[in-house]
């Protein structure tokens, strides 16, 4: 009985064990995009990491359904211009959060399928060095739109 | 009639030049021995270059660790396709660099580095290659833009001049020898510049030496261009106008106009305003902009001309009718630069934010005097010469004066911007970089923050080799840091290679740039950034990239 009842909790603990050790650290939220007019060819989204987990991690990839393509982007200045350069990988450090925000890092779609109209949801899917795969909601805001509500 | 005989040759020349085959054969380094970034045990005697067809040798040399000349005196054997590479002196353990030029079949040249070390790749010997590798100005893109605005004085000048005298001076075919003589003078000028901007494009393409521009697949290699295309046009034309100004035979002489105009739709045939948009729509408003700009500047000298030496009454008349055409022209042309600009530009803000958009601002600022300018002749001081008023030719020409002063600073505005990509050439270019295809620049760029601050990092080509490392460094807001003190370290404790440090100096606030960073071995390379802020604070940014 007792011996019984040991192998089951081993086997719990075991279960649980690998779960958690897979549950993912890496959290994506509040992501936004700016409404689209309905010729334009390109849009963007801006979002919110973090990573809990004690390695750090690292983004390496963007897709999403409603852009045949996708890629991060960074806006900065050298000297008075400011340029938008591409972005291959973005560190995410344990404990650290990372903004997407205007006039820096975001997520550039290009060729959208669709238009993008304010109040409607789209998923954004990031592609992470350990964490793998992880999607994201991203809710449409105004074409004005500055910030996360 | 000699002259003419001179250009009647230069004509055929440049038809000649229009058969010439697509440079797309240049030789390519397929293997080396030693490969590039090899660490060998002993010095080589004898090192392979094997390319994709056989190549002529025009320099090769092997510089140490310093930059100094090494292995004495280098025979070359060549067989087939491959260069032998016999090397008398005995290497001593360091790093080495060794850099060829060769040239192609067609002539076309080719250049490139090896990096090998013998005994162990050391950070010292690596370091030390920095200072050769420096950053060399190139000329190239002065002297295209150089070339470019002289193109376009000539252009505007002769051709635009030779609209004024068809549709205006109606006297087209009964020119005075000084207005004859300063037209051709122009054309000409415009020729050369044509000319010249063909082997440029070449140089700049290849980022050749200044050597470069001598060799024959240079020149072959700007005419397989579009600019190569347009300029040949415009060289022709030019050509056929001079021989029309020139000459005492009706038929050719009735050429000058339409060749006039030929010249100046060349410019439509490149550039990045034809691309901005469907092809139905800016080739016609480009031609239609570039038309009348033409036609406005290039009245400016005859009317310059007629109001200093012809009696006031004769200068009024042309200047009535001048004005009768030009003011539906300046419409035009206003209407078409503004359709260009909106297509050229995303947003309004790209005005002032890119520098595509300052540059196209400084133009819209000299239109807008050059206007303000044919406001105040065509109300106050034509008005004033038709009253006789005292000193009324004087000011007259002394405004037409200034006003070609503004065309010219225009011409000149309007070349530089050729020289910047415009805002959606910036997305095309990040959108070619998404899709993974090769039309921007290779490399790999990484994002990393230490707490607020953030850290933009590209390393291009991101391969073995010498490499430019560009670093953006900026706070929370997004704005650059503007550091005492910027160290940037680079190692691959993998393979021992040992922390190689370097200083970066900025090149505008919050940006850096290394030029010339030598990463001889694939694999993940670890970046240290130590940004000393203040004396007090100093944060390490840490991350990673891999090179292949």
């Amino acid at each position: 009985m007792l011996k019984s009842f040991l192998f089951i909790l081993l086997l719990g603990l075991a279960a649980g064990a690998s779960a958690s050790a897979a549950a993912p650290t890496i959290t994506a939220e509040k992501a936004w995009a700016r409404a689209t007019a309905s010729a334009a060819a390109t849009g963007v989204v801006y979002l919110s990491l973090a990573d809990t987990g004690p390695a750090g991690d690292r983004l390496v990839g963007v897709a999403t359904p409603v852009a045949a393509h996708a890629g991060m982007h960074i806006m900065v200045m050298e000297g008075n211009v400011m340029q938008m350069r591409p972005v291959d990988a973005v560190d995410v450090k344990p404990g650290e959060r990372i903004e997407f925000k205007p006039n820096g890092l975001h997520i550039m779609l290009t060729d959208l399928k669709q238009k993008l109209t304010r109040g409607e949801r789209f998923p954004v899917t990031l592609d992470f060095e350990k964490a793998g795969k992880v999607d994201v909601e991203v809710l449409v805001l105004p074409i004005g739109a500055t910030g996360y509500p | 009639m000699t002259m003419s005989k001179l250009l009647a040759l230069l004509l055929l020349a440049a038809v000649a030049f229009l058969d010439a085959r697509p440079a797309g054969a240049h030789a390519m380094l397929l293997q080396s021995d030693p490969a590039d970034g090899a660490v060998l045990a002993q010095s080589p005697g004898m090192m392979i270059l094997r390319f994709d067809e056989p190549v002529t040798l025009a320099k090769v040399e092997i510089l140490d660790s310093s930059g100094k000349p090494a292995g004495g005196a280098i025979t070359v054997m060549a067989q087939d396709a491959e260069l032998h590479l016999h090397v008398p002196a005995v290497l001593a353990e360091g790093t080495y660099l060794l850099s060829y030029h060769v040239t192609s079949l067609d002539s076309h040249p080719v250049g490139g580095t090896i990096v090998f070390s013998i005994g162990t790749a050391s950070s010292a010997g690596i370091a030390g290659l920095q200072s050769r590798l420096a950053d060399k100005g190139s000329p190239w893109p002065l002297l295209s833009t150089t070339a470019r605005l002289l193109l376009f004085i000539g252009l505007v000048g002769a051709a635009g001049g030779t609209m004024f005298h068809a549709l205006v001076g109606r006297d087209l075919l009964r020119l005075d020898r000084e207005t004859r003589r300063g037209t051709v003078a122009l054309a000409l000028l415009g020729l050369l510049a044509a000319l010249a901007g063909i082997g440029i494009e070449g140089a700049a393409l290849t980022d050749t030496g200044g050597a470069g521009i001598l060799h024959g697949g240079t020149w072959r290699l700007g005419e397989s261009t579009s600019l190569g295309l347009s300029l040949t046009v415009a060289a022709v034309a030019l050509t056929i106008l001079i021989l029309a100004l020139e000459t005492a035979r009706g038929w050719l002489a009735a050429l000058a106009l339409p060749a006039g105009l030929v010249a100046l739709g060349s410019l439509a045939l490149t550039g990045h305003a034809l691309t901005a948009g469907p092809l139905w729509l800016t080739a016609p408003v480009l031609a239609i902009h570039v038309l009348m700009a033409a036609f406005w500047l290039g009245a400016l000298w005859p009317l310059w001309q007629a109001v200093g030496r012809r009696q006031p009454a004769a200068a009024l008349d042309l200047l009535r009718r001048f004005s009768v055409i030009a003011i539906p022209a300046v419409a035009l042309l206003v209407a078409a630069g503004a359709t260009l600009a909106v297509l050229q530009l995303g947003r309004i803000g790209e005005l002032l934010t890119t520098a595509y958009g300052i540059r196209l601002l400084c133009k819209l600022a000299f239109v807008l005097l050059l206007l303000l300018l044919a406001a105040l002749n065509r109300f106050w001081l034509t008005p004033a010469l038709a009253a006789k008023r005292s000193h009324a030719t004087y000011r007259l020409r002394a405004s037409i004066g200034l006003e070609i002063g503004l065309g010219i600073a225009i011409l000149a505005a309007t070349s530089s911007l050729g020289e910047v990509p415009p805002p959606r050439a910036l997305i095309a270019a990040a959108m070619a970089h998404d899709m993974g295809v090769g039309a921007a620049m290779p490399g790999f760029s990484v994002v990393t923050f230490e707490g607020e601050r953030g850290a933009a990092i590209e390393v291009t080509p991101a391969a073995r080799g010498p490499n430019l490392i560009t670093l953006h460094l900026f706070d929370a807001e997004g704005k650059p840091l503007t550091p005492q003190q910027v160290t940037i370290e680079i190692s691959q404790p993998a393979a021992g290679v040992e922390a190689i440090s370097h200083p970066m100096t900025a090149a505008a606030p919050g940006f850096y740039r290394w030029e010339g960073a030598v990463l001889p071995l694939a694999g993940d390379w670890k970046l240290r950034l130590l940004v000393l802020i203040s004396d007090f604070e100093e944060i390490r940014f840490n991350t990673r990239i891999p090179i292949r």
